[in-house]
């Protein structure tokens, strides 16, 4: 509780202190964000020590707030304090040339209250309160430049966000009404015994975070709303707020959608998971495809999210899909949410560190930047090499889990289908090494097409921000069974695994030859792909419309809007159109 | 005597401002007095409910043969209680608000005209005192809707007045049908009218016609955009904020102390409501979107959320109902804050239409955050209050098994999101297209009332006792016969069976213990 509360009055102090002039606002900002991470630290320690943590104040509105704090919660409570408190530590030098720098440094810290809220809330009612407050302090970080792209990337994500939260509230609604409660419980059979559809109550929850989550055909918002805001906030919106909807995904199909033993409802979750798997490939090879032919340095890093997050829903579908044989799979995702909230964090922060410089994030003009900013070339690489998977760096760990996780899916189900999506994913991983080689081939190795000679290396302070990036990318790295054993297996004890998948986890075959040849063959397929763009100049004759957005929403939001743009010209006709259209709607499904 | 003081101190004082021609400072002084001192009297209504759950007063001296009479139960207390509270916000705000207008004492003697016979019809007891405060009300607040007496106000106020008589008509219908039935029009707690008759039905319909005109709702709200964006926007806040919710208040009053609601319900009448409130929470959003004009746009939004309201009631679970009382003093609360700050905008920088207002939270950022805060209310977003009445209202189509409504409530919520968000948006990232360099908060006494409605927005979802809520929830339980007591005063409390002889002389004034 006090951990949610420490940022959201802290965001007060900050506000206040800014009054002070900006080092009292810096400070307090810092301050805040250093006391909730110690307050994590502590919490997850005690939590690990014993039983979950809960706690309740019952007289918000009217139904009571409730957090309750479980080994799941309180690991990446202590994540997102530390990146956050990382990105504050940078934000410092970055927003130093923008303007409104109050309003930013308060809506970050209100944003880390609430983003704590979501993952440390003990039912769904206050996991949607915060998920709100989320949304809209978030608003403020990706509105920041005020200009047009921001003002319209901010409206897309925003009104994305509101829809989501509705139909998200609306299974609220079902559960609370059928259930009494909105505690994360098992409740399939309830609500199956109520009356509703399956299929239409995982539409429903894939719907309301699916949107958070970035997950195609949902993510429009993402691409645009990450690149406009400013560098930190964008590592924060991409690292970790959209690992929101993940932990939504997370609740929902491994507790809540889930049955006691012996209701034979299990055939259900297995298919959820297999959509889940489904729902991985595309959002990943979508991603990894886009940020392939992008030029622009945020927006390539803002589908690579996607596309990791791609990875995620798919592990998560895995374990899932498997039940009590899927230790691996949800320790992959798990392991992988780790991973990527820092990787990317450190990505998109280098990203800005590039722009403080250059002013030009552009990859198609920057180049040669080596020479002048090695420093930054060999952070980079470090966290290329994170993304990418090399061994002895972060991703290496969840990738190779995920993968274990499908080939033995594929073992179990035998099923011809979980081949191509193993091969799919193995694809992917090449496609994420071709896009993020193409970023440090392209800004770092390529021949300059500005002069960039005055252009200086990364300040001090950033050094030793990326320094604490790489130690922590190699400790989780080199040390990834260690990460496993400390971070991922206490979750998964809580659940109904078999033993024999939770020893193997506990030695994980990491540096074996067949698993070390997994990166050899991304970096094969990359090389295949570079060379394919290369021959375009890295420019891919990709049409401009080709984009979920162009081809599905816009023609459907001209087409709602069409009556409202019709009566603007033609006076007082269409409404009665419009009346008759709901009018007969209504009656007919009253009626009928 | 009580009910008389609070309707005739404000009625008096209103005729008399009109009357006396006093200079300024004193009208002022003399107008935020009688209105204090009303909702001050107001508070006093309390101590009848601690005895007993109904009081009814009657009055056989006034207006003989059937005289007056007033019944002070929970929800005619809390109506009167917010009712004044917003008043008096208003009223502090109107005194600078008008300074350049003309015409200043006819509007504040219409206001408290409408005052006084508002309080009249909230706290009525029979179907005929209430017709009559119902009309007053009607006539005085014509006088508040052509008050900038340009061509535009005239017409909105023939409009707003042909309507107005049809409505006052049908319920004069409803109420002598009433009577014909069962040769009574005293309102009890159960309702006394439970007849199928042709005659029955058209009665009830000629109360839906007619408090359902007054509450806007569709397709009887053409008056109602026209209305309220060409008034005074003091006056409109009045007219949105509260006068739309005594039509509410009419219609519950109908529905659970004339008719019997399991009558209702097991008839299917109840169904008229239901699919009216539908097609006005959709409509009215959807026309809202649609207007240009800020306070067009509110005054659709008032439409719809309206609709959210009548929703409540056609549902009659008791739930929705928490929701639906609820959903009343939120939605007077977001919408005059709403009223308030475009009067603030719209006197400060002429201009009238949604897209004019690019950049102005630059100028006024206490005005336009209080905006905000009302907008998100009215959105339905955690934690503002109208999360909550939504959220009542959704579990509640959920008890009565229409999840259709509830679907309803989410899209109406998007579309309110489709329709504020925008001016927010427009008035705080994008660059100024009007020159608004002089352009700053409105007076003090402009902005302390916004900036009180809108912390109170959200006040009454964190707050540990909660007044409103609790409220809601004793006149929902008493609605629906629990005769609950209010939880504060310990357990339930039946309604007490004494009856207290009348006392001869004065005005006859009786205390009756309603059964």
């Amino acid at each position: 509780m006090l951990i949610t509360a420490v940022p959201l009055v802290g965001s007060a102090i900050v506000w206040w202190s800014a009054r002070r002039g900006e080092a009292g606002r810096t400070l307090a900002a810092n301050l805040v964000c250093l006391l909730t991470l110690l307050l994590s630290l502590v919490q997850f320690f005690v939590v690990q020590k014993g039983q979950a943590i809960g706690w309740s104040i019952p007289w918000v509105l009217a139904f009571g707030l409730k957090w309750r704090v479980d080994h799941f919660s309180a690991v990446f409570a202590l994540i997102v304090s530390l990146v956050w408190f990382l990105a504050t530590l940078f934000s410092k030098e970055y927003m130093a040339h923008e303007e409104n720098q109050t309003r930013f440094s308060v809506a970050s810290v209100f944003t880390l209250g609430s983003t704590l809220g979501v993952f440390l809330a003990g039912d769904l009612f206050s996991l949607f309160l915060f998920f709100e407050l989320m949304t809209f302090a978030a608003y403020l970080l990706v509105v920041h430049a005020e200009n047009k792209p921001a003002v319209e990337a901010g409206s897309v994500y925003l009104y994305m966000s509101v829809i989501g939260g509705l139909v998200l509230l609306g299974a609220i609604f079902i559960i609370q009404h059928n259930m009494g409660h909105t505690e994360f419980v098992p409740m399939l059979d309830g609500l199956l015994a109520a009356g509703y559809n399956p299929w239409l109550l995982l539409g429903v929850v894939i719907a309301g975070f699916g949107v958070k989550a970035g997950m195609v055909p949902l993510h429009i918002w993402l691409p645009q709303a990450h690149p406009v805001a400013p560098a930190p906030a964008s590592a924060l919106l991409s690292a970790l707020m959209i690992k929101t909807g993940a932990y939504g995904f997370f609740r929902f199909l491994t507790v809540v959608f889930t049955s006691p033993q012996g209701s034979g409802l299990f055939y259900l979750q297995e298919s959820f998971g297999y959509v889940f798997i489904w729902i991985g490939t595309i959002t990943m090879l979508g991603g990894a495809l886009m940020a392939l032919v992008h030029s622009p340095m945020k927006r390539v890093l803002a589908y690579s999210s996607i596309s990791q997050m791609g990875y995620i829903l798919f592990s998560l579908g895995t374990g899932v899909m498997l039940g009590q044989d899927g230790a691996v799979g949800l320790a992959g995702a798990w392991l992988h949410m780790i991973n990527h909230a820092f990787y990317k964090s450190f990505l998109f922060m280098l990203a800005g560190a590039i722009y403080l410089r250059t002013d030009e994030l552009d990859l198609n003009k920057l180049g040669g930047l080596v020479r002048f900013m090695p420093k930054a070339f060999l952070f980079f690489l470090i966290a290329a090499a994170g993304i990418t998977g090399v061994p002895g760096f972060n991703g290496y760990g969840s990738k190779v889990l995920i993968h274990e996780a499908i080939l033995h899916a594929y073992h179990l189900k035998g099923w011809e289908s979980l081949l191509w999506l193993e091969r799919a994913f193995v694809f992917t991983g090449g496609l994420t090494a071709a896009y993020i080689s193409k970023i440090w081939l392209q800004a770092f190795l390529a021949k300059p097409k500005a002069d960039y000679s005055q252009v200086k290396d990364i300040s001090r302070s950033q050094v030793g921000i990326f320094t604490v990036y790489s130690v922590i990318l190699l400790c989780l790295g080199v040390g990834a069974q260690g990460a496993i054993n400390k971070l991922v297996l206490p979750v998964l004890v809580g659940f109904d695994l078999k033993a024999a998948d939770l020893a193997h986890l506990q030695h994980v075959p990491f540096w074996t030859g067949h698993e070390l040849m997994g990166p050899v063959t991304s970096y094969g397929i990359a090389l295949t792909v570079l060379a394919v763009l290369a021959l375009f100049r890295f420019k891919p004759p990709v049409p401009s419309w080709l984009s979920v957005e162009k081809i599905v929403y816009r023609p459907l939001c001209s087409l709602l809007s069409r009556p409202l743009r019709q009566q603007e010209r033609t006076g007082f006709g269409f409404d009665l159109v419009i009346v008759g259209v709901i009018f007969f709607a209504v009656l007919a499904f009253f009626f009928l | 005597m009580l009910p008389l003081l609070l309707i005739f101190i404000p009625i008096i004082g209103g005729v008399l401002v009109g009357a006396l021609k006093l200079e300024d400072r004193l009208r002022d002084r003399f107008v935020l007095t009688v209105t204090a001192l009303t909702g001050f009297l107001g508070l006093f209504l309390f101590p009848y409910l601690s005895e007993v759950n109904v009081a009814v007063l009657r009055f056989s001296r006034i207006l003989p043969p059937f005289g007056l009479s007033f019944r002070i139960d929970w929800l005619s207390v809390i109506l009167v209680t917010i009712a004044s509270a917003i008043w008096l916000l208003v009223t502090i705000y109107s005194f600078d608000y008008l300074k350049p207008s003309h015409h200043i004492n006819r509007y504040h003697s219409f206001t408290l005209i409408s005052y006084g016979s508002i309080l009249g019809t909230l706290l009525a007891g029979d179907l005929l005192t209430l017709f009559l405060f119902f009309e007053l009300l009607s006539f005085a607040s014509y006088g508040l809707v052509i008050h900038e007496g340009d061509e535009k106000a005239m017409r909105a106020g023939f409009l707003y007045l042909i309507m107005t008589i049809g409505g006052g008509l049908a319920i004069l219908f409803g109420v002598l049908a009433v009577y014909f039935l069962t040769g009574s029009v005293t309102m009890t707690a159960e309702g006394f009218l439970a007849d199928s008759s042709i005659l029955s039905l058209l009665a009830f319909l000629g109360f839906l016609i007619g408090f359902g005109m007054k509450a806007g709702m569709f397709p009887l709200h053409v008056w109602l955009p026209e209305a309220h964006p060409v008034a005074p926007s003091p006056a409109s806040a009045l007219l949105s904020g509260i006068m739309l919710k005594v039509g509410a208040f009419g219609l519950l009053r109908i529905i659970f102390n004339v008719y019997q609601y399991r009558f209702l319900a097991e008839i299917g009448w109840i169904k008229i409501l239901l699919y009216g409130a539908i097609l006005t929470i959709l409509l009215g959003s959807v026309f809202a979107i649609m207007q240009k004009n800020l306070k067009r746009r509110l005054a659709y939004s008032s439409v719809a959320q309206m609709g959210y309201i009548l929703l409540g009631m056609g549902l009659l679970s008791e739930q929705a109902m928490v929701g639906d009382v609820f959903h009343i003093f939120t939605h007077a609360i977001m919408k005059s804050c709403l009223f308030l700050v475009s009067g603030s905008m719209i006197l400060l920088t002429g201009k009238t239409d949604v897209d004019d207002f690019k950049g102005i939270g630059k100028r006024m950022p206490i005005s336009m955050a209080c905006f905000t805060m009302a907008s998100l209310s009215m959105i339905g977003i955690p934690p503002f209050n109208g999360f909550l009445s939504k959220w009542f209202l959704g579990l509640g189509a959920l008890q009565v098994n229409q999840p259709m409504c509830a679907v309803v409530l989410l899209i109406s919520s998007l579309l309110n999101a489709v329709y504020y968000l925008p001016i927010v948006i427009n008035a705080f990232f994008r660059p100024e297209e009007h020159d608004f360099s002089r352009v700053t908060e409105p007076s003090l006494t402009m902005l302390v009332p916004v900036v009180i409605l809108a912390i109170a927005t959200v006040l009454f979802d964190i707050i540990p006792v909660n007044v409103l809520l609790e409220l809601s929830e004793v006149t929902a339980a008493t609605l629906f016969g629990g005769g609950g007591g209010w939880a504060l005063n310990g357990p339930p409390q039946q309604a007490a069976h004494a009856n207290h002889s009348s006392t001869p002389g004065g005005l006859g004034h009786s205390l009756v213990v309603c059964p």
